[in-house]
C-alpha cells in the first residue's frame, strides 16, 4: 500500500472512530467543542515561563485519553506532520533567551503537544457532521460551516483522484521513485480537471436531493446529564488551573 | 397518468472552438412513461443516453422542446418541486454516496426537504427495507462493496419518495449475483423507472418498453421483447442482440 493509500485509509478510519461507541464519542458534540475551544484558549494564554501551569493543563488530554480509551500511538502516527514542527518551534529558545530559555522552550513544547492532543481528541471522538451541527448551534454562519464541510468532503475526492493517477503512473513507470518532474505539469493539470469534474458530479448529486446551500448536519440529540457534568467539570478545572 | 413526458426534446453541446457549430446530442426525442412503468433507454456509446437523463432531471437545459415530470414542466423555477418526484441514480455510486455513513446519505434528501427527525428516520428505514440493506444502516460508506453501494445509492433516492427513478448504467461493475439481486430489487420497486444501459439482458428482464437512441434520435420506442429480438434493427443502430439470445 502506498503512502497516499495509507493516508486515505487513516482519514477514513478516523472518521469511523469518531462514530464509535466509546465514552468520549457518546458525549454531546457541542460539549466537546466548547471544552476544546476553552481549553485551547486558556492553554495558549499561559506565560512562556509558567511551566508549572502548563504542566497542570496536561490533566485534560491525559484524563481524556485514559478514560476515553483512546489509543495514544495512532496519534503520533497521524499527527506527526504537525507534531514535528510543533516540537521544534521552541528549540532555539535556550540560545536566544538567556534568562529562562530552557523553561520557555519546555513551555512552548508542552503547549504545542497539549494543543495537538486536545484537537486530536476532538477529531477522533466527533464526526465532521456532528462538529458542523455544533458549530451551527454556536451561531457560526451557515456559509462558513458549509464551506468547511464541502472542503472536508472534497478532500477525500481529491485524495482518491491523486491515488488513482499515481497508481496509473507507477504501473507504467516501474522502478521509478516518485513522479518524474517532466510530467508534473500535465499530471497536476489533469488532476485539477478530474477533481473538478468529480466535484461537479458530487454537487449535482447533492442538488438532485434538495441541497440548497445549507447542510443539515448529523443527528439531533439532546444534552444529557453527563454532557453537562463533563462540560462544567472540564471548564471549571481549566479555569481553576489558570487563575489560582 | 404519465409521470414523464418528453416532447420534441433537443439539446446541443457548444462547439469545441469558437465559431464551430454546436454538436447535437439529443434531437427531437418524444416519449412518455406511465406511473409505475419500467422503460429501458438503450443506444451505443455517444447515442445521448446520459445527456437525455440529465435533461430530464434539469441538470442540463434543453435547447428545444419540453420535459414534464408528474405534469409539471421542468424549468429552473420548478426544479425544487420536480426533484421531489424524481430520483437519479448515478453510474458511479461513489458520486452519489458522499457522506460518511449509509444512514446519513439516505437521510440527506429527506432532511433537505424539511422532514422532521421522526419522518426522516421512518423514510430511511423504509428505503433500507425496500432494497434489503437494513443491516448496513450504520456502516461507513467506504466499507461497502460495489453491489452494496449500488443498493445504498438507490435507497438515497427511495427515501425521498420519488415517483420516477432515473438509473444510469445500474448494472455496470456488478458480479452476476449482485446483478441478479439488483434486478430483483428494481422489479420490486413500485415507482416508474427509466433505465439507461448497455446491458440489454438487464433491460430485457426489467423493462416492458424500450427507447432506442441512435445519434441523439429516438429511432424506435416500443415493446422490449420485439425490439431487442430484432437483430437487423439493433445492428443498424450500433447495438447487438442481448447475449442470452445469441446461440453458440
Amino acid at each position: 500500500m502506498g503512502q497516499l493509500d495509507r493516508s486515505i485509509t487513516e482519514f477514513r478510519l478516523m472518521e469511523e472512530e469518531a462514530r464509535g461507541e466509546g465514552r468520549l464519542q457518546a458525549l454531546h458534540p457541542l460539549a466537546k467543542l466548547l471544552v476544546t475551544v476553552v481549553y485551547l484558549v486558556v492553554l495558549l494564554s499561559f506565560h512562556k515561563y509558567n511551566l508549572a501551569g502548563v504542566l497542570l493543563m496536561g490533566f485534560y488530554p491525559i484524563l481524556a485519553f485514559t478514560l476515553g480509551g483512546v489509543p495514544l500511538r495512532p496519534m503520533w502516527r497521524r499527527m506527526r506532520i504537525i507534531l514535528i514542527p510543533v516540537l521544534l518551534v521552541g528549540i532555539a529558545n535556550p540560545f536566544f533567551d538567556r534568562t529562562g530559555g530552557l523553561i520557555s522552550m519546555m513551555t512552548l513544547l508542552l503547549k504545542g503537544l497539549f494543543a495537538v492532543a486536545a484537537t486530536y481528541l476532538l477529531m477522533v471522538s466527533t464526526s465532521m457532521d456532528d462538529l458542523c451541527r455544533a458549530l451551527r448551534k454556536l451561531r457560526v454562519p451557515a456559509i462558513l460551516v458549509t464551506v468547511m464541510m464541502l472542503i472536508y468532503r472534497y478532500l477525500c475526492v481529491f485524495l482518491e483522484e491523486i491515488a488513482r493517477m499515481r497508481a496509473a503512473y507507477s504501473l507504467r513507470a516501474p522502478g521509478q521513485k516518485g513522479v518524474h518532474f517532466r510530467v508534473w505539469g500535465s499530471l497536476v493539470g489533469m488532476l485539477l480537471l478530474r477533481s473538478m469534474d468529480r466535484s461537479e458530479t458530487v454537487y449535482q448529486s447533492m442538488t438532485l436531493r434538495g441541497f440548497q446551500g445549507d447542510f443539515l448536519y448529523g443527528r439531533e440529540r439532546p444534552f444529557s446529564r453527563s454532557d453537562y457534568i463533563y462540560l462544567f467539570v472540564c471548564i471549571l478545572a481549566v479555569l481553576i488551573i489558570r487563575f489560582l | 397518468m404519465n409521470i414523464l413526458e418528453l416532447e420534441s426534446l433537443n439539446y446541443a453541446y457548444p462547439g469545441a472552438r469558437r465559431g464551430e457549430a454546436p454538436i447535437a446530442a439529443v434531437a427531437d426525442v418524444s416519449f412518455q412513461i406511465a406511473e409505475g412503468e419500467n422503460v429501458g433507454l438503450v443506444g451505443a456509446n455517444g447515442a445521448g443516453k446520459s445527456t437525455l437523463l440529465k435533461l430530464i432531471c434539469g441538470l442540463l437545459e434543453p435547447t428545444g422542446g419540453h420535459v414534464s415530470v408528474a405534469g409539471t414542466e421542468v424549468r429552473k423555477e420548478t426544479l425544487g418541486q420536480i426533484r421531489k418526484d424524481l430520483g437519479y441514480v448515478f453510474q458511479d455510486s461513489d458520486d452519489q454516496l458522499f457522506t460518511s455513513t449509509v444512514y446519513d446519505d439516505i437521510a440527506f434528501g429527506p432532511r433537505n426537504y424539511g422532514y422532521t427527525p421522526e419522518q426522516t428516520r421512518a423514510a430511511v428505514e423504509k428505503a433500507l427495507a425496500a432494497v434489503h440493506i437494513e443491516s448496513l444502516k450504520d456502516r461507513a460508506v467506504f466499507r461497502l462493496s460495489g453491489g452494496e453501494k449500488k443498493l445504498a445509492a438507490i435507497a438515497t433516492v427511495l427515501s425521498m419518495g420519488s415517483r420516477l427513478m432515473l438509473l444510469d448504467e445500474p448494472s455496470v461493475g456488478l458480479d452476476p449475483r449482485n446483478r441478479r439481486n439488483l434486478m430483483e430489487v428494481i422489479q420490486s420497486l413500485p415507482c416508474a423507472k427509466l433505465i439507461a444501459s448497455h446491458d440489454l439482458d438487464f433491460i430485457y428482464d426489467t423493462c416492458s418498453r424500450v427507447v432506442v437512441l441512435f445519434k441523439g434520435r429516438a429511432v424506435r420506442v416500443g415493446d422490449t421483447r420485439q425490439i431487442l429480438a430484432d437483430r437487423a434493427f439493433l445492428e443498424a443502430n450500433g447495438l447487438e442482440l442481448p447475449l442470452s439470445f445469441v446461440t453458440r
